[in-house]
């Protein structure tokens, strides 16, 4: 029996789609790689879709106007934001509805041709006096100016709506442009959820800040991660599982998605963990190609199966084998065997190509790796490595499942094409 | 008794290929298994070799029942079923390490010893992709030869090989035969490469054992053809009164029995006919089988 499993072992082995199938996955990954880093490299931020705009837009019109405007004045925001860093202090400030309205204000004077009258200058004015006025302050600051500024908004619209419920109650006229405000119940708490959410990054911006001094003078990715956990929080503390909107699995997807993120977000702030630029884009390249091409070790799997049968059939060999003193059975599990070993070391060596392939740009820095836990909402730190084993070795009962069947396909059948297909089709 | 076939019917989908075939084989005889495309050769084969299974009858390998006790009986036979098949990708020393791996105690040396006996050494390491259907056929043999078998079962061996590798294989299985005291089993429609060698014929029509004859019976069965060297070939029709093949002008041809000869003589000699010699015309393999046959018709 031993022998037969080596005699099948032998046969696959000499087999180029074997290999081929890991230098294929190994091109792609790495190019994969190098294209990333290109990208990173030599795109920025699309400037020129907005350039265009510009340039095109009707000026005589009241929308063309406005449309100038608006993407003159995101223009020169996104310039800011280039030169300061995305997650710069300076660049939340330029997107802040405060500096952003005198700058469109000032951009839609520039379209009526009173670019120099005085009002165009107040309004250039009071968007640099806003900039300026967060020089040498930090982002605890901006968000705290922030946060004062949503909590005025919710005392004056409930004392508005007091108002305005006294009003009915004691049948008094309201005044025109009061009874034109429709303030819904809605209103106040979409604004108590952001003023919530603005202290909740202020606190997690004071962390950040304690831990990372300079980050209003922009260390990027560390305010990116603070920026990134700010809209996971957003997503997954206004998800409303009763919502009839979110009973889709997409949904839910989304959810689960900006709640990971959110946990995440928050361990590496409270664990100070430098997400520099390699390991970002390392993760993300390794990553997905654990899970989304779990797919391509399946296609392997499936066509060594299928022509593990097949091909003996096809190429009449298997009359060389059958004739040999063993019992069918015996051959037969002498190949389920071989199959199943084969395939568990492809699925090993797959992953070290994938390792080995996405490092080469970036760089072979053993890192480790955060994962979530659903069940306890904890995050936990693992090295890269043993996190790839660990997810090789959740794939083996889904190998092992479309072996079994593409051995049955190929018995069934003897024909290659009908067995792949037939699997992949259940796949 | 190596091998023994009784009774042996075979059906598919309700069309019976083969209709109780039984023929044997001995140790040491080579039997030639003759009949047209589509007689049910190959089928017969597979049977013997459980790659069919049998819809009637017992086949006994050694005294196995192939049924029953299949790896038994398989431990000492050698098979090529149509194609040598081999694995391409793989060298022709690969495939026989392959094969080496199902028996037990084939060493190097055994493998080193069936590549020379089929003169492969030269190419032994090239990819079998790259060989000629030739070199494929002698490997498959050399494969087949690999565990001493008792029993050597030849599909078409000579398919693909040239006249001096079909005279080196005759000459191989001969040798085979007699020393190793092999039964050899050899189906082929090229009957003038079975002719010279085979110990006793099995001839098979429409799945049916026309008969099973030993090369001497199978053309010495009915009248045979007389050629007789004479003076002069003028008047020899009507002197003999039977009918008479002339050939040119010293020539004649005659099919006769026997015991006809010597009248024949006498009549020629009272008309003045000068003779120099009568001589048997051997029928050939091809003839007789033909003959057996009747043509090459297949229902």
């Amino acid at each position: 029996m031993i022998k037969l499993i080596y005699n099948e072992l032998y046969k696959i082995f000499h087999k180029k789609v074997f290999y081929i199938m890991l230098i294929i996955s190994f091109a792609l990954i790495l190019g994969e790689g190098y294209l990333a880093k290109f990208i990173k490299n030599n795109m920025t931020e699309s400037t020129w879709l907005l350039e265009d705009r510009i340039e095109n837009v009707d000026k005589t019109t009241n929308e063309g106007q406005t449309e100038f405007a608006d993407a003159s004045a995101q223009l020169e925001v996104m310039k800011l934001c280039e030169k300061e860093g995305t997650y710069s202090l300076k660049c939340a400030v330029a997107n802040d509805p405060e500096a952003m309205n005198p700058l469109t204000q000032y951009y839609l004077l520039v379209a009526q041709d009173k670019g120099d009258s005085e009002e165009a200058q107040k309004a250039r004015d009071e968007f640099d006096e806003v900039l300026k006025k967060y020089d040498g302050k930090d982002f605890k600051d901006f968000y705290g100016d922030r946060a004062k500024v949503i909590k005025e908004e919710i005392e004056e619209a409930e004392q508005m709506k007091a108002a305005i419920e006294l009003a009915v109650k004691s049948g008094t006229a309201l005044p025109k442009e009061i009874s034109e405000i429709d303030l819904s119940e809605n209103d106040i708490e979409q604004m108590k959820k952001d003023y919530n959410n603005t202290l909740e990054t202020l606190r997690m911006t004071l962390e950040g800040y304690e831990y990372l001094r300079d980050v209003n003078k922009g260390n990027n990715e560390t305010n990116g991660i603070i920026a990134y956990y700010a809209a996971a929080y957003n997503t997954y503390k206004d998800f409303d599982p009763d919502d009839s909107a979110y009973k889709d699995n997409d949904s839910l997807t989304t959810k689960r998605n900006a709640e990971k993120e959110y946990y995440t977000y928050k361990y590496m702030i409270d664990n100070r963990i430098v997400y520099n630029d390699v390991r970002a884009n390392r993760d993300q390249m390794i990553l997905p190609s654990l899970s989304a091409m779990n797919g391509f070790v399946l296609i392997f799997a499936i066509l060594l199966v299928a022509g593990i049968i097949c091909d003996e059939f096809n190429k009449g060999t298997i009359k060389q084998l059958l004739i040999k003193p063993f019992e069918r059975s015996k051959i037969l599990t002498s190949k389920i065997i071989a199959c199943t070993l084969v395939i568990l070391l492809f699925n090993l060596l797959y992953y070290g190509v994938v390792y080995v392939a996405a490092s080469i740009p970036f760089g072979f820095n053993v890192d480790s790796v955060l994962y979530y836990s659903f069940n306890t909402h904890s995050v936990g730190e693992m090295n890269l490595l043993v996190y790839m084993f660990i997810n090789t070795i959740c794939l083996i009962p889904q190998l092992l499942f479309y072996t079994a069947l593409c051995l049955l396909f190929g018995v069934l059948f003897t024909n290659l094409a009908i067995s792949f297909i037939g699997g992949f089709a259940v796949y | 008794m190596i091998l023994e076939v009784k009774n042996l019917s075979k059906s598919f989908g309700g069309r019976e290929i083969l209709k109780d075939v039984s023929f044997s084989l001995d140790k040491g005889d080579i039997l030639g298994f003759i009949g047209p495309n589509g007689a049910g050769k190959s089928t017969t084969i597979k049977c013997i070799l459980g790659l069919n299974s049998l819809t009637k009858g017992t086949v006994l390998i050694d005294g196995h029942d192939i049924t029953k006790e299949f790896s038994k009986a398989m431990v000492k036979v050698g098979a090529i079923v149509e194609n040598p098949d081999l694995y391409m990708y793989l060298s022709g020393k690969q495939n026989l390490r392959l094969i080496a791996n199902y028996y037990d105690g084939i060493n190097g040396k055994k493998i080193e010893d069936v590549i020379k006996l089929v003169g492969l050494e030269n190419r032994i390491n090239d990819k079998v992709s790259k060989y000629s259907l030739g070199m494929k056929q002698r490997l498959g043999i050399a494969a087949a030869l690999l565990n001493d078998p008792d029993l050597l079962i030849l599909d078409e061996p000579t398919n693909g090989l040239d006249p001096e590798g079909i005279r080196d294989l005759r000459n191989l299985l001969k040798k085979l035969a007699k020393d190793k005291n092999i039964g050899i089993l050899i189906s082929s429609h090229n009957l003038a490469e079975l002719e010279s060698f085979c110990s006793s014929y099995c001839i098979i029509q429409n799945g049916k054992i026309i008969s099973q004859t030993t090369a001497k019976d199978l053309k010495k069965d009915d009248d045979s053809v007389y050629t007789i060297m004479l003076d002069k070939t003028r008047g020899v029709k009507k002197a003999l009164g039977i009918e008479v093949d002339v050939v040119s002008d010293d020539e004649i041809r005659i099919h006769a029995q026997k015991e006809e000869i010597p009248d024949i003589i006498s009549t020629l000699v009272k008309n003045e006919f000068r003779i120099y010699s009568v001589t048997e015309d051997e029928l050939s393999l091809e003839d007789a089988f033909l003959k057996k046959t009747g043509g090459n018709k297949i229902d």
